[in-house]
């Protein structure tokens, strides 16, 4: 039919097909399909596109749904991921950190709990932000310590928008202040880790690695010591990389500059520093840049 | 107006679906082109944004729940078509003169099921890929741009006129395009001029789509684009679809890529030529 109607198709109008491939390496678009003159390539196309997955159509299956735990590696403490496998819950509805991202790491952090919840409630002693699982007799103070007596009233309109509208633009600054960690008590009680879902560069060092050696210069380095989060556990989807479709078309000579892979990656949960103000502030952000400061002249994270 | 080419896409579709190809899965559930000129809206924290694809890929179940059509379950795809709006079915015997005006209010009003018009925006979730559909205006036929990454120079317009012999990449044989399936840009996202990433206007100019200043992608005076306007596929219609892509990749952390399809016709009733197509194919 076709062959004897290609003669026929001379004259229809020339209309064109593009299709356009966009993840977070780049953009590929193909060269242009005559509707008509390539026709076989459109049927050939619709067959393909017919016969798609979840996952030709860009779904991660593994996030699609929270109802079901994803299947993680545990870090090991020589900042390896280990063999087995962990179930972590994860909680979409409870965003820590999202922006609008086409290209690039698209950082998204949620909520997580793992199915058993015995030993993972370190964020309940309700330490302030940047504060690390290790070094506990470290100089740092606990939020108890600290939130006692809010010297000022700053950052409460900030507090009562986290606190998710429960501290009302009217109320008193300590209210909205109670208010906002309140609702951190609440979440963190739910939700006591959080999963860091970002497409990183499969050529840069793995994070949990870079921990590891940030802890073990923790143990020398007071500035370092314990403000270093801890990686519980992480997967890379190598299935989900770019260079898959790349590789096919053959655009990538160099196999690793620029190829993204997914990653997901299960840290403890911290207590924002949201509802800090004057001198606890300042002391929360002094230590966070001097460890960030250190590690940095380390050459261990840029 | 999408009805010509979305029929004969779905047309397609039901057809190929009988098919089994060694190497490639099973046929499973049926998608469909679905004129969704109504609205997607975002699914982001905050509300209001909507993009608004002339075309939408859904599985034939979702759009059986965005045209509120009942009785999915053993739906075909012409069945499905058939259901949806008159102004959106293709005309049998189109008449003979200008397609484009051939939709009467009168059938709009008398022939249209209430159960098949779309109450709701769908989500973008549901949206397996946006379609745009461009018209080219103007007489000559327009030529595709060397997509490199690279700053594009000079389109030759005496190469619109010899599409047999031109080194166009355009007019490139189905071996040409097997040997150099795709090639990518950058210019989609950044590394362009402004002027490069003007998104060229319909020829109406009342496109009630998102404007390429919404997108975010600059735009510059409507006598630049007007001049412009005989080079070919513009990069701004791939802008186009690069927004529909970029909202859908910025939306979620469950997305890893986003699939578009750009059609771009040349008769003001876009692709109508696939009315002869699927008479052809009878």
């Amino acid at each position: 039919m076709f062959v004897r109607g290609s003669r026929g198709l001379r004259g229809l109008p020339d209309d064109s097909l593009w299709i356009s491939w966009v993840d977070r390496e780049g953009v590929i678009v193909s060269s242009r399909i005559g509707l008509f003159k390539h026709l076989p390539l459109v049927l050939v196309l619709l067959l393909a596109l017919q016969r798609f997955g979840d996952r030709q159509w860009g779904n991660i299956v593994e996030l699609a749904s929270a109802e079901h735990p994803i299947l993680l590696h545990p870090v090991t403490e020589d900042g390896t991921l280990g063999t087995e496998e962990a179930g972590v819950s994860f909680h979409p509805e409870d965003k820590v950190h999202s922006g609008w991202s086409l290209l690039g790491r698209a950082t998204t952090v949620i909520g997580a709990s793992t199915e058993k919840n015995g030993d993972d409630g370190r964020a309940e002693d309700g330490r302030v932000e940047a504060q690390g699982d290790e070094g506990d007799d470290a100089a740092e103070t606990t939020a108890d310590e600290d939130l006692e007596e809010p010297e000022t009233n700053e950052a409460t309109s900030s507090a009562s928008d986290a606190a998710g509208g429960e501290g009302k633009e009217q109320a008193p600054p300590d209210q909205a202040r109670d208010a906002y960690r309140k609702a951190c008590d609440e979440i963190i009680n739910a939700h006591d880790l959080v999963l860091k879902i970002y497409w990183p560069e499969t050529s840069r060092i793995q994070e949990w690695e870079i921990v590891v050696h940030a802890q073990a210069l923790g143990k020398a380095d007071r500035f370092i010591r314990g403000h270093v989060p801890e990686v519980k556990y992480a997967r890379n989807f190598d299935q989900y990389s770019t260079r898959y479709i790349r590789d096919f078309l053959d655009l990538q000579h160099d196999k690793q500059t620029g190829t993204r892979t997914l990653r997901l990656v299960v840290m403890n949960r911290l207590r924002p520093l949201h509802d800090l103000s004057g001198g606890q502030m300042w002391d929360a952000f002094w230590e966070c840049f001097a460890c960030k400061s250190f590690l940095c002249s380390s050459a261990t994270i840029h | 107006m999408y009805a010509p080419l979305s029929n004969a896409l779905n047309y397609g579709l039901e057809r190929l679906s009988k098919i089994d190809v060694e190497g490639l899965p099973k046929f499973g559930d049926h998608i469909v082109f679905v004129p969704s000129d109504e609205g997607v809206k975002s699914d982001r924290d905050l509300e209001g944004s909507l993009f608004k694809p002339d075309i939408a890929l859904m599985k034939l179940s979702t759009a059986c729940d965005f045209r509120k059509i009942k009785g999915t379950r053993g739906l075909s795809v012409s069945r499905f078509v058939s259901k949806i709006p008159k102004e959106a079915t293709p005309k049998r015997r189109p008449p003979k003169a200008d397609p484009s005006t051939h939709v009467a209010k009168d059938d709009l009003s008398k022939n249209n099921p209430p159960q098949a018009t779309p109450s709701f925006l769908i989500s973008w979730k549901d949206i397996l890929s946006a379609v745009e559909v461009k018209r080219i205006s103007g007489k000559k036929w327009p030529k595709l741009e060397t997509f490199t990454d690279e700053v594009v120079s000079p389109v030759n317009k005496d190469a619109d006129e010899e599409p047999t012999t031109s080194r166009n990449p355009d007019r490139e044989t189905p071996s040409d395009i097997s040997e150099s399936q795709t090639r990518k840009i950058s210019a989609l996202v950044s590394g362009r001029t402004t002027e490069d990433r003007t998104v060229t206007t319909s020829k109406s100019g009342k496109s009630k789509k998102r404007s390429a200043a919404d997108a975010g992608i600059s735009s510059v005076a409507q006598s630049i684009a007007s001049k412009r306007q005989n080079r070919g596929p513009r990069l701004g219609y791939l802008n186009q679809t690069g927004t529909y892509a970029g909202e859908k990749l910025s939306d979620s952390c469950s997305v890893s890529h986003a699939l578009n399809l750009l059609f771009q016709g040349e008769s003001q009733d876009v692709c109508a030529g696939f009315k002869r197509f699927t008479r052809l194919a009878r």
